[in-house]
């Protein structure tokens, strides 16, 4: 324990003096109000000399003013950091999983280095190599600059001679690591990171499933994680829970996901970890196609499907049966081992089948010569000759021919011919045709044609699947051309295929942090054997996924066990020191108003000052949730939110307004009468400043010569009405809306409007409540437009959300406080006001219930399916 | 809460409403006050009977009682009923700042004196009898429709107790806590019964000034903040406050020096209700 200042201690020599005056000094007399001051008055004061102050007082004074002196000295708990003025060698993990802790490592770092003056070494271990030396400010400088970088720690060019001769060797330890020789850490400062590291590792992509193991690098404690499988798009398509025991390093996480889904996953990570060692990308490797084999079996060496099922099952799901089945799973593929005449369904959905993208794969074989020869078979990339070519037998001249050529310009036209593949047996198709030779023999006849078909393509391969007619079902390239047409089928038959040396360019690189970013133009390029920096390679049919861990050699996390004899730990809260300062600070602060409480209450109320004590300890222990709470809604808007009310748009003329909520004061009266909707009274809103979206309905009178509103009322108008409220837009003195002189011209040039049209005779606005031919107000002049039929299909809920119209309703619905009409009804008399009330109350009723009358625009042909309405027989007479 | 006159009308209605079961336990005083009437023993105007005369010209031919009279011969008779008034009591309710005391969780003495008087005053007007305010501009009202206009009345200062002339004949309720020389009590009573009227007065204080719990250095204030008054240790002049308290009652006992008057102690902490019914027992024993 230190502190920082340590003169300030001399204040607690003080301590005595301050008894003494606090036991002179007593507390402040306690106020009471007293009802019997006629007696007291008259009362001597013969004994108002100080009492002592109370013990329980004193007490809590003299320990509240030790605890601010020792606090403000600045005690410091724990040990020194060691102190050399010797070269430091620093030796930094900044590997794949290092992004976790990356601040963590930092500050370690910072702190070994702080207590240090002599020239500094630093050394990454992701590339190995070390700096010259540094001053410690430079060597800060230099560590606060650095990055964690997406790769494995690279330890070839480690030189560990040098960090094991070094004179000081402080290793900032990383998570997961190669099984390597410790050795050079003998003699180091070890920090190790706080809690464990996670990684993935190598992902396995079998039949079923994808398999990820999770990896962490101290075995201590139950640890829950969750691992995401994500799509292009970055949703999560899947997430699995992994627990490791006490004791486990490690956990394979499996997601068994339906195949068009797992097709999609680009990507696994494990939640809430930050770093590439989290991350395991998926190349289009581990897709998988769906491909449906027609074939005989697939049980002895004789049969077709044996060879195909063994070619295809490490990249393809494979699914088995009669062509008919088949279809209905819709694979990418569909592979028909000698097959020669379809049924007239199977050829249809086969055709079908071609012409929406799929690859058909065709073996030739005896039933297929046999079969029906149709012309310009659209199964087959040409017509086949009856009878096959039959080479190097006993009754032929010809030797067998070899494989001779594939076609570099078709989908396989980077795979090499590494073997002699003999062909005994082929079949030919006729001369004239041209399908794409993709292979060829040594003497020119086709071994394996092709012929875009729709979108589709349709692969005569014409040697048989078992290797009787050639050796081709037992080649390597059988494997290879298998799985190329199988990703085929998974991508477009565009893209443009790359050749065998092909380097790939980097699309996306992983940085140390996890994220994929595009990549720098001048990243490597990929090519087999070389390593490059974690990321996504090449495009499409051939995206290359490169991770920082490609599953070997085996990973483990670094233990305190595992370090050499002689190593010291240190772990980060050795590193730095605990400041009690602030802690003891509070403590004064809380015994300082306990005893204010104690003086106030006399000693009464001790549990009280213990709750005075928790009250002012809570903030620092309680999360801040009044951070979550939404921000409160304005007094006005809450009025209006906890009853249904109408609103209208102040629009600074007073008289105006008076008249808006005259009005709309008389309709939520008559809606009251008549309905079951019973507004509260009506709200003037401001659009500018007030929250709207609490109320269902707004109305807006616009007058000539008006104040026009501000472009970000507009807006708010606009989310108001995209949130499902009814705008009603009145002008009572201009004729024709939307064409006419005033404001208006200028709100809607300005006013993101849904597109309008006239109020249509089916419009819901016309049947929500009373069935009415217009929406007729003090006047029924003009034209009301609402917002057209097409947009209202667009919108969620089909309900307009602005009505236009010149109709005065507020002046019609105006009613005083009693009750009686402030405005004459106009022309129409009383039956006028009443059709307004009807049409105040319809827009409503619209406003509030949606769409839920709109059905009533289809209740004449309801009528006439139900049959002659006027015959109560009609209903019945079809029945039972 | 500042006290309003609705606020005051239903504290009082609340009191007065547990009275009539009270009243209705104590038969006698109930008969008596819901009675309503107090008989002068003359004939007057009322609905009771109170003798049959012999007809005198003047008298109207409308009392002559016929079937009385038709028994007798040649005699006309007259019925007589018995001359009853309604009595009127004058309320009083005022006290210095030490009456707005409100000790934790009670009414302030004010509060509560207002209460009861104007408890009273319903209880009286629901049996017709007259009320009015001591020294009030207004004269005194009957029936229940007067007790709002009484109880706004009530909230407002009320005349100088000293100053102001009794009523003849009247029933006084003077609430107060009465910090007060007693001496001005006695002066009240003197002159109410002067004006043979029947003074009656409730002490009323808060539970805290019989207690007097305080103890340590306090700073005592009146609840206007107009007197102050500081003590080293508040424990130590609990008994003289106690003693001087304890005089001050016995001398404004000593107020009453006929039978029907009456000096009583209420503390706010009881409830109002005994205290009414021992009033209107009081009021109705002297018919």
């Amino acid at each position: 324990m230190s502190f920082t200042s340590p003169l300030v201690l001399a204040g607690l020599l003080a301590l005595p003096a301050l008894y003494w005056l606090l036991r002179a000094v007593p507390p402040q007399p306690k106020r009471e109000v007293f009802g019997g001051m006629y007696f007291l008055k008259t009362l001597s004061t013969r004994k108002s000399q100080p009492v002592r102050t109370p013990p329980l007082i004193l007490i809590v004074r003299m320990l509240a003013f030790t605890a601010l002196i020792l606090g403000l000295a600045g005690p410091l708990v724990g040990d020194e950091p060691q102190r050399s003025d010797g070269p430091v060698t620093l030796l930094m993990d900044d590997g794949w999983d290092a992004a976790a802790h990356w601040s963590e490592r930092q500050n370690a770092a910072r702190a070994a280095l702080e207590a240090s003056t002599g020239p500094v070494t630093l050394v990454r271990r992701s590339d190995g190599t070390a700096t010259p030396d540094l001053t410690p400010d430079q060597a800060m400088r230099a560590i606060e600059r650095w990055e964690p970088q997406p790769t494995l720690p690279n330890d070839d060019n480690l030189d560990r001679a040098a960090l094991q001769n070094a004179e000081r060797l402080i290793y900032i330890a990383g998570g997961l690591m190669t099984d390597d020789d410790l050795g050079y850490l003998r003699g180091a400062e070890v920090s190790l990171p706080p809690s464990a590291t996670l990684a993935l590792g190598r992902v396995s992509v079998t039949a079923d499933a994808l398999a990820i193991p999770l990896m962490r690098s101290s075995t201590r404690g139950t640890g829950r994680w969750q691992v995401s499988a994500i799509g292009a798009d970055g949703r999560a398509l899947s997430t699995e829970t992994v627990v490791l025991e006490p004791g486990e390093d490690m956990a394979e996480v499996t997601f068994r996901l339906p195949l068009a889904i797992r097709n999609q996953v680009v990507r696994l990570e494990i939640e809430g970890v930050r770093s590439a060692g989290a991350v395991e990308l998926l190349g289009a490797s581990a897709r998988r196609t769906l491909v449906g084999i027609a074939s005989r079996g697939n049980d002895s060496l004789r049969e077709g499907g044996f060879y195909l099922t063994r070619a295809l099952a490490p990249q393809a799901e494979l699914i088995e049966g009669p062509i008919a089945d088949l279809l209905i799973e819709e694979p990418g593929m569909i592979i028909l081992d000698d097959v020669g005449t379809f049924r007239a369904r199977d050829r249809d959905g086969l055709e079908a089948f071609v012409n929406n993208g799929g690859v058909l794969l065709r073996f030739a074989g005896p039933r297929l010569l046999a079969g029906e020869a149709i012309n310009g078979d659209p199964l087959l990339p040409a017509p086949v000759l009856g009878g096959e070519r039959a080479l190097g037998g006993a009754l032929t001249w010809d030797e067998p021919q070899r494989v001779d050529q594939i076609d570099a310009r078709s989908p396989i036209g980077d795979f090499v011919l590494e073997e002699e593949i003999a062909v005994r047996r082929q079949v030919l198709t006729t001369p004239g045709s041209n399908p794409d030779v993709w292979v060829a023999l040594a003497d020119g006849t086709p071994l394996v044609t092709a012929r875009r078909q729709g979108n589709g393509l349709v692969v005569l391969v014409h040697v048989s699947a078992v290797p009787t007619w050639s050796d081709f079902p037992i080649s390597g390239l059988f494997a290879q051309f298998l799985q190329r047409l199988a990703a085929l089928a998974e991508t477009s038959l565009d893209q443009p295929v790359p050749g065998p040396d092909d380097a790939l360019p980097a699309t996306k690189l992983l940085n140390g942090f996890g994220a994929l970013s595009d990549a720098p133009l001048g990243s490597d390029l990929w090519r087999t054997g070389v390593e490059v920096a974690p990321g996504l390679y090449g495009s499409t049919t051939k995206e290359l996924a490169v991770n920082a861990y490609a599953g070997v050699p085996p990973l483990r996390g670094l233990t305190p066990e595992r370090l050499p004899r002689g190593a010291r730990l240190i772990g980060a809260a050795e590193a730095t020191q605990t400041d009690l300062g602030p802690l003891l600070l509070i403590l004064a602060v809380i015994l300082l108003s306990a005893d204010a409480f104690l003086t106030m209450t006399g000693g009464r109320l001790l549990p009280a000052a213990a709750a005075l004590a928790v009250v002012t300890f809570s903030p620092l222990i309680a999360p801040r949730a009044e951070a979550q709470l939404r921000p409160p809604l304005p007094s006005l808007a809450t009025e209006a939110a906890l009853d249904i009310r109408f609103g209208y748009i102040k629009t600074g003329d007073r008289e105006v307004d008076a008249l808006s909520e005259a009005g709309l004061r008389g309709l939520s009266v008559q809606a009251t009468l008549r309905t079951a909707l019973e507004p509260a009274p009506p709200q003037g809103v401001d659009p500018d400043r007030d929250e709207l979206s609490v109320y269902p309905l707004l109305y807006w009178p616009i007058h000539a010569g008006q104040e026009p509103p501000s472009d970000s009322a507009l807006q708010r108008l606009e989310e108001f009405m995209e949130g499902g409220g009814l705008l009603v837009i009145d002008t009572p003195n201009i004729a024709r809306p939307g064409l006419g002189q005033g404001g208006l011209d200028d709100i809607l040039s300005r006013f993101d409007a849904p597109p309008l049209e006239p109020l249509g005779a089916n419009s819901v606005l016309l049947f929500s409540f009373y069935r009415l031919a217009d929406l007729e107000g003090r006047s029924t002049s003009g034209q009301v437009w609402v917002e057209t039929r097409g947009a209202l299909d667009q919108r969620r809920d089909g309900v307009p959300s602005l009505i236009i119209g010149s109709r005065d309703w507020a002046a019609a619905w105006a009613l005083d406080d009693r009750g009686y009409p402030l405005r004459p009804a106009g022309p129409g008399g009383e039956r006028r006001r009443e059709l307004a009330f009807r049409a105040g109350i319809n827009m409503a009723m619209v406003a509030v219930t949606g769409n839920y009358k709109a059905d009533q625009a289809e209740v004449q042909s309801m009528l006439d399916r139900l049959g002659d309405p006027d015959d109560p027989m009609e209903r019945f007479r079809d029945g039972p | 809460m500042t006290p309003t006159p609705a606020s005051l009308e239903q504290e009082a209605a609340r009191a007065a409403l547990g009275l009539p079961e009270l009243i209705a336990a104590a038969e006698h005083a109930a008969a008596a006050v819901t009675a309503g009437r107090h008989a002068r023993q003359r004939p007057g105007r009322s609905d009771t009977f109170w003798q049959f005369r012999d007809y005198a010209p003047g008298d109207p031919s409308s009392v002559i009682d016929w079937r009385q009279s038709a028994r007798l011969e040649r005699r006309l008779l007259v019925r007589q009923t018995e001359w009853e008034q309604p009595q009127t009591l004058l309320l009083w309710c005022d006290g210095d700042e030490d009456f707005d005391f409100a000790g934790k969780d009670r009414p302030s003495k004010r509060f509560r004196g207002q209460t009861i008087a104007l408890a009273l005053a319903m209880a009286l007007l629901r049996s017709g009898e007259r009320v009015g305010l001591w020294g009030g501009a207004e004269p005194p009202v009957t029936g229940a429709q007067s007790v709002p206009a009484l109880a706004h009345r009530l909230l407002h200062r009320q005349a100088s107790l000293t100053e102001m002339a009794p009523a003849p004949g009247a029933h006084v309720l003077l609430v107060s806590d009465f910090h007060r020389p007693p001496e001005d009590l006695h002066d009240v009573f003197a002159r109410i019964r002067e004006a043979r009227g029947r003074p009656m007065a409730v002490v009323v204080e808060d539970p805290l000034e019989e207690v007097f719990p305080y103890q340590g250095a306090t700073r005592f204030e009146g609840p206007g903040g107009a007197i102050r008054r500081r003590f080293g240790d508040a424990g130590l002049v609990r008994e003289a406050y106690q003693e001087q308290r304890q005089e001050h009652h016995e001398k404004l006992k000593h107020a009453v020096r006929l039978p029907h008057e009456l000096v009583c102690f209420h503390s706010t902490d009881q409830s109002p209700a005994p205290l009414l019914l021992s009033l209107l027992q009081r009021m109705s024993e002297e018919g």
